[in-house]
């Protein structure tokens, strides 16, 4: 770029030192936006690829029972008397683990040790030596109620040369002496997660109330293998079912799909009010100096130096908003993490660890955007500055005589755009690539109808306004209407933010409603009783009889009604089962899809 | 003998204002000498700074032939014209038209860092004509710091800096006070005919007419020849 054409533009800059900041912050948050949803997606994906190979290991398939796990006789069964060697039990669930005031929930992860060989990674396990030479195995094995933490959580919980850890399960609290924590640099996968509580299958069923119960047991199926898939299933009782852990681990990304759908349509809804806001802010940039423009080409500053100028601004201004949008999409990626994780582990499944790891690929990508975006919305103003006619540049009223002649043919081109974008719309389908770009069609027609509606309007309300403000009103209409060329790119750029902001906002609000509703109808009772816990291990927590009986003997309960969720795993993948035991005014809560709520309730009743 | 260094050859020029055309110049024929100081006088839109446009290249003629030192401008590209512009022409505009994001100094060396031509004796020259114009102290200064008249100074010296063969000048006094303007009309006459320059000045100035070797008006579309008493 020309030396003295830079030193023009940074005078310019320092003159207009809010524009620049202005021009600045709008692309910065795009970038912001965008990178951080995508560092929230890829972390949580991430941690929830990471904690399912840990724990799944080297599994291949997977035998599942019932909500209440398979009987420990039939492991072994399998092995005495199928012969089946690997083969390795394991006992898992959710504990809500508090020190003090601090609390969070970690997963108890119960093996056998001897069997896990062929599956997961205990060397140092083995080696790590506990009190009295005595190795930290041999006291898991032969010690009542002891367990090993991962070292970052144990460090949170002052943990990290052992102690006793109180932990909530099934609604009742129970002690767990921790005898040591687990290095995640000793190169052991299972020492890589956060918030894993490693014990033996004993202690495991004491902790999560199942006796003589396993959660799975895990199968590794090779080529060498003695059975084959088809043997195996011979072997297995009814209610014991194979299932193959990748397509497992598919059914629960499944799960969280359409959640990950959400995010993406965001992040694009914020590059797209972003992408618009940086051309806005460049042609507002260009339009503001077109008679400066008309004076330099008048002097002999060639088109190709103009467009340079344009362009170099625009790439010095997008790196330096990348640069800040970066900074400030990795501090909001922290917050929102917590939120999304959160979110998905209510929803759906626990994530153990969800620290926020900074992808490469989003980096670069979110750096690429914001350049490449910039620059590419600086072309077209940067070609219209380029192109400026310097006897005319220098006139104002030659380009507003223009801009009024030119906004005829943009309203036309304008609600041309707005038909494609119906169009568009309904043969969209569930396309999310063609609803976006709908969207950007039906953003593209409103910024082309702008000059022409304020050309209107303020037609329309000169008269008003004259009469309520005198010539000060009349000026004012004045104004806008001749200056069309600077105030519809601002009217336009203020339309979108807007629009967006009102958009968002109905969003929300409308799934607030729906949730309401929800709320409304399928909560219709005073008060809730549930058991205390985490809230991922619903299967585990039962209220015990004998609790049940006392809330019905109160005078002030009238009527109870009783419900149990358990996830049960199907071939088709992990499915909510809920179990109602119902009072009749609870019947009003439901809506059913179809056939009459009548003859729907009256087969239930006969179940 | 003193060569032609402007010819126009069968120009004619239209323009369109609020959707209706407007001729100009009709099949005009004119030569303009080397070193030869012309003013153009007429009435307010008759088309005067119009041709200042059409010699310096900005604008194109609808037919007929501009020549610059036998170089057609006809034959040109746009970008051909701009270069053309930069080189041979220096244009001192009635509102000045100093860029006001560039400081005196860079205004006045404009022309010469748009073709990377500035070098030491370049910038020697621009202090001397600084140092003649009495604005030397107004170097480091921004445009909006400075009066008109040392600001339509600053635009003389820009138009000179490159040593270019022709000035054209359009309206240079019509922004300044009586005084100043004669002030700044006795330098520019002094520095080009110093430098042996062709001015085409447009103006309503009499004084300046007393000065210029030829005065030309636009009537009927036409270029004609006034004597310096009419």
């Amino acid at each position: 770029m020309n030396p003295v054409l830079l030193r023009s533009s940074l005078n310019f800059f320092g003159r207009h030192p809010w524009q620049l900041f202005l021009a600045i912050l709008g692309i910065a948050l795009g970038v912001a936006v965008a990178v951080s949803i995508a560092l929230v997606k890829s972390s949580a994906e991430e941690s929830f690829a990471h904690s399912t190979q840990t724990i799944v290991g080297k599994t291949t398939h997977r035998l599942v029972g019932g909500p209440d796990g398979i009987d420990e006789s039939f492991y072994t069964k399998l092995r005495v008397e199928y012969g089946l060697r690997n083969i390795a039990p394991i006992v898992s669930g959710y504990v809500k683990a508090t020190v003090g005031e601090h609390g969070e929930t970690l997963i108890l992860l119960g093996t056998d040790p001897f069997a896990e060989g062929d599956f997961r990674e205990y060397s140092k396990l083995k080696e790590e030596q506990a009190d009295n030479n005595v190795s930290v195995l041999t006291r898991l094995l032969s010690e009542a109620n002891t367990a090993i933490l991962d070292q970052k959580t144990a460090e949170r919980f002052s943990l990290l040369k052992g102690g006793s850890l109180k932990v909530l399960s099934g609604g009742q609290q129970k002690s767990i002496n921790i005898l040591t924590s687990f290095d995640s640099e000793s190169g052991d996968s299972i020492y890589n997660l956060e918030n894993l509580l490693l014990s033996d299958i004993s202690t495991a069923q004491e902790i999560l109330s199942m006796p003589g119960r396993l959660s799975h047991i895990d199968v590794l199926l090779e080529e060498r293998s003695p059975f084959d898939e088809h043997d195996l299933r011979k072997l297995l009782p009814g209610e014991i079912e194979l299932l193959n852990a990748a397509s497992q681990n598919a059914s629960l990304k499944q799960m969280t799909s359409a959640f990950h759908t959400n995010l993406t349509a965001l992040s694009l809804l914020a590059l797209l009010v972003g992408m618009f806001l940086i051309f806005n802010t460049m042609t507002f940039l260009v339009v503001q100096r077109r008679t400066l423009i008309g004076k330099l080409r008048a002097l002999g500053a060639s088109r190709t130096q103009i467009f340079f100028m344009i362009s170099f601004e625009a790439f010095i201004i997008g790196t330096i908003a990348t640069l800040l949008g970066l900074i400030l999409g990795i501090q909001l990626a922290q917050s929102l993490l917590m939120i999304v994780g959160r979110t998905i582990n209510e929803l759906y499944y626990f994530l153990p660890d969800t620290s926020l790891a900074l992808n490469a690929g989003i980096l670069i990508k979110g750096s690429l955007l914001g350049v490449f975006a910039t620059v590419i919305a600086a072309i077209p103003p940067a070609l219209e500055a380029a192109g400026v006619h310097p006897s005319q540049a220098m006139q104002r009223s030659a380009l507003e005589s223009n801009a009024r002649t030119l906004s005829a043919r943009a309203s036309l081109g304008g609600l041309c755009c707005l038909i494609a974008s119906l169009v568009l719309i309904q043969l969209s389908g569930s396309s999310i690539a063609q609803g976006f770009t709908a969207i950007f069609i039906i953003i593209i027609g409103f910024a082309l109808l702008t000059p022409m509606l304020t050309l209107l309007s303020m037609t329309l309300l000169k008269p008003l306004l004259g009469k309520l403000l005198g010539i000060n009103g009349r000026q004012a209409c004045d104004s806008v209407s001749s200056s069309l060329s600077r105030t519809t790119a601002a009217i336009a750029a203020l339309m979108i933010s807007v629009a967006t902001v009102i958009g968002i906002g109905l969003m929300v609000n409308n799934f607030r409603f729906s949730v309401n509703h929800w709320l409304e109808s399928m909560l219709r009772a005073d008060l809730y009783v549930s058991v205390a816990g985490p809230t991922s291990s619903a299967s585990n927590n039962t209220l015990d009889i004998t609790s049940l009986q006392q809330i019905k003997q109160l005078d002030s309960v009238h009527e109870v009604s009783t419900v149990r969720r358990i996830q049960i795993e199907a071939t088709t993948g992990r499915t909510d089962l809920l179990v109602y035991g119902l009072n009749k005014r609870a019947y009003e809560g439901f809506d059913f899809k179809e056939k009459a709520a009548d003859d729907i309730w009256q087969a239930f009743e006969q179940l | 003998m003193t060569l032609p260094i402007i010819e126009f050859q069968g120009l004619s020029k239209t323009y369109i204002e609020a959707g209706r055309s407007h001729l100009v110049f009709n099949q005009v024929d004119t030569i303009i000498k080397q070193g030869e100081f012309t003013v153009l006088v007429g009435k307010s839109g008759s088309g005067k700074s119009t041709l200042l446009n059409l010699i310096s290249g900005i604008d194109c003629a609808d037919k007929g032939v501009i020549k610059i030192k036998d170089q057609s401008l006809s034959g040109m590209n746009e970008n051909q014209r701009t270069l053309f512009r930069r080189k041979n022409i220096g244009f001192v505009f009635q509102n000045y038209n100093l860029i006001p994001t560039l400081s005196i100094m860079d205004n006045l060396l404009l022309p010469l860092e748009l073709t990377g031509q500035i070098n030491e004796a370049s910038i020697e020259r621009a202090h001397d004509l600084l140092d003649k114009l009495s604005v030397k102290d107004r170097s480091n200064y921004f445009p909006d710091k400075l009066s008109g008249g040392e600001q339509q100074r600053i635009a003389i010296a820009r138009a000179l800096i490159h040593e270019p063969e022709i000035i054209l000048a359009d309206e240079p006094t019509g922004n300044l006070d009586e005084e100043t303007g004669q002030n700044v009309l006795s330098l520019l006459d002094e520095l080009v005919r110093e430098a042996g320059l062709t001015m085409v000045m447009v103006t309503h100035s009499r004084d300046v007419i007393g000065l210029a070797d030829r005065v030309l008006t636009i009537r009927d579309c036409k270029l004609v020849e006034l004597d310096s008493f009419e």
